[in-house]
């Protein structure tokens, strides 16, 4: 779909027509998804969120000006409710760390989910901010400029999070296998959940 | 041994589930009526059969305009005067006679209808049975399993959300036909849009309608223009009240802890302590055991 067919989109949606929102949130809904459940590392709160996202981007739609890219302007919402979402978890991880922290990681034998367990305890080791960064450069294959727009901070700041997230990766990256080869526990940062944790 | 480069390549490979929330999304969007503060063109109003939610009354109001907050100074609802110049959701009453009850019609009636407005009602349906009423809500609204014995229960209505109609068709077959009325059988969800409980206390008739606040940022009414209007303070969130000679109308909307539902009560209590009894019936609705 080009540019001007999405604007056309955004239009008829600005002006009160459901089916044209609903095109959209069909367009767009797994590329927020994408973003939400690399944050976050769980599927249902990924899926509560993109829900949210598109929810407060139909409230907002007056707010979006059409010099702005859509779908940056949508990523936007979605970042900001996955920092709100990470703060909630953060004090529930805080109070619940001592209790995780003495359970072993329990990866299961499919390789898809060991993938994917070892990656987010990747990106669950960065700060939130870091992590939008290296998910919105290597997931969503983002240039910095466009990223500046969503995370609102300049280009050149922006590269050397990058940068830094990139060190850090690859030094926990390291410490992982380490432990691993040592058959060691190590801190395994769980998938935690507002409720039923 | 991993490199970075390697890492890149993990973290991009991740395995992505597939997502679809689209249907979530669009019956949260058409379960309740969102006001824009854009131009339309076309607007939807969706009312339940018995809606004395979205527009309160019948009458014509001069222009007020009602923000209440709560204690955080955060505001919680828009209330604004209904237009003369749109339609009242009390005209589909006769054609809700065309749908069995937990269906839903969209009207279009295109005369004094300058915003084309089309009205989507869900026709309710009736319990006289609490147990039966409380059992079919299950968690969609909060509501207790028994009721003080001070109040008798009459009657509780159920609508479900319904679908998104085809607003285009329906106001081409009024042009088309000579601009008359058009209607048509909408779809609905299993997700309730709206219920209603009547109760009396003493020689008093309440009735609580509940709505989901989640897309509702204004509600639309006429009682703004009644002789006495005020706010009060319940559980640290205004209520709007208006008094009339023979009715107390009050509109609330609960904080997100206690589950973001607006709440409309329509007593026939206008006696002085109809506010202390009004709080006492939403806070039975908020405090559950």
């Amino acid at each position: 779909m080009t540019d001007n067919q999405i604007n056309q989109l955004v239009t008829q949606a600005q002006q009160g027509e459901q089916h044209a929102f609903s095109n959209i949130v069909k367009l767009y809904q797994q590329k927020v998804f994408r973003y939400c459940y690399a944050m976050l590392a769980n599927q249902q709160d990924a899926e509560d969120l993109t829900q949210d996202t598109f929810i407060r981007a139909y409230k907002s739609l007056s707010h979006y000006s059409h010099e702005d890219n859509f779908v940056g302007w949508l990523l936007t919402i979605a970042h900001r409710l996955c920092l709100n979402k990470l703060k909630k978890n953060n004090r529930l991880y805080a109070l619940l760390q001592k209790l995780y922290l003495e359970q072993s990681p329990t990866y299961t034998d499919e390789p898809e989910s060991h993938h994917n367990d070892y990656i987010f305890t990747l990106l669950n080791s960065l700060k939130p901010k870091h992590r939008a960064v290296v998910i919105f450069k290597v997931i969503h294959g983002f240039s910095y400029e466009e990223m500046s727009r969503i995370l609102q901070d300049n280009p050149t700041k922006l590269r050397k999070q990058y940068e830094r997230a990139k060190k850090a990766l690859q030094k926990k990256s390291t410490t992982i296998e380490k432990i691993i080869e040592g058959g060691e526990a190590y801190e395994y940062r769980p998938n935690l959940r507002t409720t039923n944790s | 041994m991993s490199t970075v480069q390697t890492l890149e390549q993990q973290i991009a490979n991740i395995n992505m589930p597939e997502t679809d929330i689209h249907d979530k999304v669009m019956e949260s969007i058409s379960s309740t009526q969102l006001q824009k503060k854009h131009p339309v063109n076309t607007k939807l109003l969706i009312a339940a059969s018995i809606s004395i939610l979205l527009i309160l009354g019948s009458g014509f109001a001069s222009f007020q305009y009602i923000i209440l907050y709560n204690d955080k100074g955060e505001q919680t609802l828009n209330i604004q005067p209904y237009s003369s110049t749109e339609k009242s959701p009390d005209y589909p009453k006769q054609y809700l006679d065309l749908i069995a009850e937990g269906e839903a019609i969209a009207i279009y009636d295109p005369n004094n209808n300058d915003n084309k407005l089309i009205t989507v009602s869900s026709k309710a349906k009736t319990y006289n049975d609490w147990n039966t009423f409380i059992n079919d809500v299950e968690n969609s609204y909060p509501i207790p399993t028994t009721l003080p014995d001070s109040y008798t229960f009459i009657s509780g209505t159920i609508a479900y959300a319904a679908k998104f109609p085809d607003t285009d068709k329906l106001i081409q077959e009024s042009v088309d036909n000579g601009h008359i009325i058009t209607y048509e059988k909408v779809d609905t969800y299993d997700k309730i849009a709206h219920i209603t409980i009547t109760l009396t206390k003493q020689d008093h008739q309440y009735i609580v309608s509940m709505n989901e606040g989640q897309t509702t940022d204004t509600l639309f009414t006429d009682h703004i223009n009644s002789p006495k209007v005020q706010k009060i303070n319940i559980n640290g969130v205004e209520a709007f009240v208006a008094t009339k000679a023979s009715e107390t109308n009050v509109i609330w909307r609960s904080s997100k802890e206690d589950g973001d539902n607006i709440y409309s009560i329509s007593t026939t209590n206008t006696s002085s302590d109809v506010n202390e009894e009004i709080k006492a019936i939403l806070l039975m609705f908020i405090q559950l055991d």
